[in-house]
């Protein structure tokens, strides 16, 4: 079993089944008399982002592309092992779980304990821009310097690396949810108008690019939310050039940490970039325009790769698939 | 671009739909087509997509092995068509059915370090494994063969041989050894459940005489072994090897063990055999015990058997049975090892003080001493001088008589 287990999003691949679950990383924990206890996880659960009344909590157990909190976190991988693990099999599954390449030794350690404890065999650690790597389908384990970057929820990886190993890699703390914070500071800024988490994240995924259009305001969209100046719920209309400008101060920092990486490349790897480009994937790379400002901005080619989503998780699963040839690429703590 | 789009598409199907048995577009075809109607210049599209011209050509003209990699080909494919307004998911689709079976995702071969030794470890370690047996096989031979020739057992002699009841009576024996009936009927006091037991008080009668003094008397035992184990007035013991020798006999085989030149059977065989005898009275033990017998006296040292030898007033007594000329005496700790002119093993042990020697009368007979100062040997009863300092190591020294005589003289 190979487990994306990323901020915003937790995807499961099964040897030999494919990616079978694909949940939001969210957890929602009802308190019954002074007892916590497991509510919905996923799907159900991020519905109640947000809405929960006083005894229920609705728990995003990972920040940053970390755990943030543990035991929400373990229970969460509980869930989710024991939805797609086959009960008629006695053993306990083989995990390999992918961690952020910036993520300290404790984080790492962290998240093998808990997937221990979630009733995982014996738990693997892949770094993720491996894995992105390896599940776009590029030659990591040639020797030819291929460039990843890897935008998820919590975090962007950029990495470069050659003969099945990491040569450089980057990992900075801006991903999908500072996009999303960047919105909502927008609108507030500059319209007054408070709106939730979720409405934030739809507002990116419809009209978020990261480039104002060329000429006028693009395409626009309808927000709701919450009136700062007399508390009242309000509508308001937002364009894509808008959002373009909030996104702007997250989008540079990827941007930054794409050239720091190149700066920080050996020749001859620089040398193989030029010819063949970076690669993105990770849900940020879904972010119209991305690619053409980062070609713009580097002057390499950038190309997404097919199905960015699953990337990450399709990579660890191959890392599962082809443990003998790949072992190098994973980690254990102990 | 939307009608654009649309436009290609029908401009696309008008074309199928009119010769549905012309060869199918290919993704390049499409690709340059667009770009000649839309009248963008190759170099410029490199220009601005940043990829190199001959990709943008190898992508034209289908020769995918001249790019990078599938990953950068679909990558490559998504930017030229988004540049030139084409849908990138049908033309990527179109690109799959293409080249399905032609070009896969990169095959994943992690760099192996080769290993220095060319045998793979694991057969490494069965040869080690094989290795070491064969090493401890070999040793546990070696080392059991010694032991052999150590527990190799000269002959019987032949004062001995008539007692075995081999029928090999043809020496006579000698005036104090018990007659064979009288081993015969100890033979059958040691063992009732014997239909011989019939025989003991026959054996009894004779007894009598030779018994010189006041003797504990078993207990609970056979009148018949008591007199037979104190009847060994004789210096050399040599009755006490009557019964020593004859209670193994039902036995068979320590026969043998009995008779070895390094068993001290003689005069504390008595002792020994003497309070053994209830238990050798019980039958449910008593074969058991006869064959210790022989191997218990072996080790015992001798304490309560008073001027029995007088060459051994105390200690053990090794080598020949019965009177020796030459008896190799310790006076401290030290090991001997005595050898013939065959370099058959006679003895080697460590003598403490007390213990003596009788060395056989075997040509080439030679000693060998760790502690040269520890050990006397006397000539028929005179002790010859010290063969060397405390601690000096001795080797092949003669212990024939006529050598020894020969050096005293000298």
């Amino acid at each position: 079993m190979a487990i994306d287990l990323g901020t915003a999003n937790t995807l499961v691949y099964v040897k030999g089944r494919g990616i079978v679950l694909n949940e939001p990383s969210v957890v929602a924990i009802a308190n019954v008399r002074g007892k916590k206890q497991v509510l919905a996880v996923g799907d159900e659960a991020k519905l109640m982002l947000g809405r929960t009344p006083g005894n229920i909590q609705a728990i995003r157990p990972l920040r940053d592309g970390v755990i943030a909190d543990f035991e929400v976190a373990e229970e969460m991988i509980k869930h989710f092992i024991r939805k797609v693990h086959n009960r008629r099999s006695f053993a306990s599954p083989q995990v390999i779980i992918c961690v952020p390449s910036g993520s300290t030794a404790v984080e790492r350690r962290a998240i093998q304990e808990s997937a221990e404890a979630a009733g995982a065999r014996r738990v693997f650690l892949i770094e993720e821009p491996m894995a992105a790597a390896i599940g776009a389908g590029l030659p990591v384990t040639e020797p030819t310097g291929s460039m990843v970057v890897d935008i998820g929820g919590g975090t962007t990886e950029v990495a470069v690396l050659s003969l099945g190993g990491i040569v450089y890699s980057r990992s900075v703390r801006v991903g999908g949810d500072k996009m999303d914070e960047a919105i909502i500071g927008y609108i507030r800024r500059n319209h007054n108008l408070l709106v939730g988490e979720g409405s934030a994240e739809r507002i990116k995924k419809e009209i978020g690019s990261a480039c104002p259009p060329e000429d006028g305001e693009g395409r626009v969209m309808e927000i709701k939310g919450r009136d700062l100046m007399n508390g009242v719920p309000k509508e308001l209309i937002i364009s894509e050039r808008q959002i373009a400008e909030s996104l702007a101060e997250p989008v540079s920092q990827i941007i930054e940490a794409v050239k720091v990486a190149l700066e920080h490349t050996a020749p001859e790897l620089a040398a193989d970039i030029v010819d063949k480009g970076i690669v993105l994937t990770g849900g940020g790379a879904l972010l119209s325009n991305l690619d053409f400002v980062l070609r713009h901005a580097t002057g390499l080619p950038v190309s997404i790769a097919d199905d960015p989503l699953s990337c990450v998780a399709l990579g660890t699963g191959r890392a599962l698939e082809e443990m003998k040839t790949l072992r190098n690429v994973l980690i254990s703590m102990y | 671009m939307t009608e654009r789009r649309d436009r290609y598409r029908d401009m696309i199907d008008a074309g199928r739909a009119a010769e549905p048995q012309a060869p199918r577009q290919t993704v390049g075809d499409i690709l340059r087509m667009r770009r000649e109607e839309l009248g963008y210049d190759l170099t410029g599209v490199a220009n601005v997509l940043r990829i190199r011209r001959a990709y943008l050509e190898a992508i034209e003209d289908g020769r995918y092995g001249d790019l990078p990699g599938q990953a950068y080909i679909l990558g490559f494919l998504r930017s030229y068509a988004d540049l030139l307004g084409i849908d990138s998911g049908d033309l990527l689709n179109r690109f799959k059915d293409e080249t399905a079976g032609h070009v896969r995702p990169a095959e994943l071969y992690l760099p192996i370090p080769v290993s220095e030794n060319r045998v793979p470890s694991g057969a490494l370690m069965v040869a080690a494994v094989v290795l070491a047996a064969v090493l401890y096989g070999g040793w546990y031979l070696y080392s059991s063969a010694d032991r052999s020739a150590l527990d190799l057992v000269p002959k019987l002699p032949e004062r001995l041989a008539h007692l075995t009841g081999s029928g090999d009576t043809s020496s006579p024996p000698p005036a104090n050894v018990l007659p064979a009936p009288a081993v015969q009927a100890l033979l059958n006091q040691a063992q009732p459940t014997a239909p011989e037991v019939g025989a003991a008080p026959d054996a009894t009668a004779p007894m009598p005489d030779a018994m010189p003094g006041p003797v504990p008397v078993a207990p609970a035992g056979s009148p018949a072994a008591a007199p037979a184990a104190t009847g060994a007035p004789t210096p050399t013991g040599t009755p006490a090897t009557g019964p020593a020798t004859a209670t193994p006999a039902p036995a068979g085989k320590t026969v043998p063990a009995a008779t070895q030149p390094t068993a001290p059977v003689t005069s504390e065989a008595p002792d020994d055999e003497a309070p053994q005898m209830p238990d050798l009275g019980q039958p449910k033990s008593a074969a058991a015990d006869t064959d210790a017998a022989p191997a218990d006296t072996g080790m015992r040292p001798d304490t309560t058997a008073p001027g029995t030898a007088p060459v051994a007033t105390k200690g053990r007594v090794f080598g020949q049975t019965g009177p020796a000329r030459v008896v190799v005496r310790a006076t401290d700790e030290s090991w001997i090892q005595v050898r013939d002119a065959k370099g058959t093993l006679w003895a080697s042990r460590v003598l403490h003080p007390g213990d003596s020697f009788r060395a056989p009368d075997v040509p080439g007979l030679s000693l060998e001493t760790g502690n040269a100062g520890g050990v006397v040997i006397s000539l028929d009863g005179k002790d010859l001088p010290a063969l060397g300092a405390k601690g000096q190591v001795v080797r092949s020294y003669p212990l024939q008589p006529d050598d020894l005589q020969a050096r005293v003289t000298h």
